[in-house]
């Protein structure tokens, strides 16, 4: 039978599922943030309802041309976050499942160029379980800074204290308190 | 006869993603184009599969179950040889 998927269910499948497509083609992918940076102690294990991807700068243009052959559809709802999604990711939606998969080809913040930057990132990358599958994630201290220039880039006066807390918490978690 | 693809253990093909929660199960069979919905298993299934994922014979899985142990045999070939049929799963000594 079809089901109807929780949140946490079809987030965690979802990632498998990408993680799976890019892989036909050799794409070399990062996930982060959501149920990875939990998996990693860097996070509790709140909701999350997409999936982030950080592509390989030079293949994102096939991973966008990919997607669109699956016949993933473009996401345009209006929970969008155009400042997370903005010129630097594009958003899909596997036609009835609920989360939307954000696929970034940078992050805003990191200061060295997109491709030197992943490469980076790739070199030093761990694989995480999620749905009995291999995800390729940062390393845990890069996917701090993932975390905490995606906590500072959102940052507005007053939310300091809140944007700080799961920061603090994955600094404990890589005992670097 | 029971053939040695119905009596285990199996192994979940590594093409299907699943998650367990509570009493279910929630998988999806990674393929191309990757616009499969999941599939639900409750109560029952949910229990058989997660056995099956710990490598359970037939015999150790009719364990887990109250009742006339043929009638209880017999519903886990069926749901065997269907999660069979779909692919999801395949016996554990293939190669």
């Amino acid at each position: 039978m079809t089901a109807e998927l929780t949140l946490a269910e079809a987030t965690h499948l979802a990632h498998a599922v990408a993680a799976r497509a890019m892989a036909t083609e050799d794409i070399r992918v990062l996930f982060v943030k959501g149920p990875v940076a939990v998996s990693q102690g860097l996070r509790t294990g709140g909701l999350s309802s997409d999936v982030d991807i950080l592509c390989d700068p030079a293949r994102v243009r096939d991973a966008v041309d990919l997607v669109h052959e699956y016949g993933w559809t473009r996401y345009s709802g209006e929970q969008t976050d155009a400042m997370a999604i903005g010129m630097h990711a594009t958003a899909f939606t596997i036609p009835g499942w609920p989360p939307t998969i954000d696929l970034h080809a940078n992050f805003p913040g990191m200061l060295a160029d997109p491709q030197s930057a992943f490469e980076r990132l790739w070199a030093a990358h761990r694989i995480v379980r999620l749905a009995h599958h291999n995800i390729p994630a940062p390393a845990p201290a890069d996917h701090f800074v993932i975390l905490a220039l995606h906590a500072l880039r959102t940052l507005a006066p007053g939310e300091q204290t809140v944007a700080m807390a799961p920061l603090k918490t994955a600094w404990a978690s890589l005992g670097k308190r | 006869m029971e053939t040695i693809g119905r009596t285990g253990p199996w192994v979940i093909d590594e093409s299907v993603a699943w998650v367990h929660h509570d009493d279910r199960v929630v998988l999806v069979k990674l393929a191309p184009p990757f616009t499969a919905l999941p599939t639900r298993l409750d109560a029952t299934g949910a229990i058989l599969w997660s056995a099956i994922a710990q490598g359970e014979t037939l015999d150790e899985l009719v364990t887990n179950f109250e009742g006339d142990p043929d009638e209880v045999r017999r519903g886990i070939i069926d749901f065997v040889t269907n999660v069979l049929a779909q692919g999801l799963i395949g016996p554990a000594d293939r190669s």
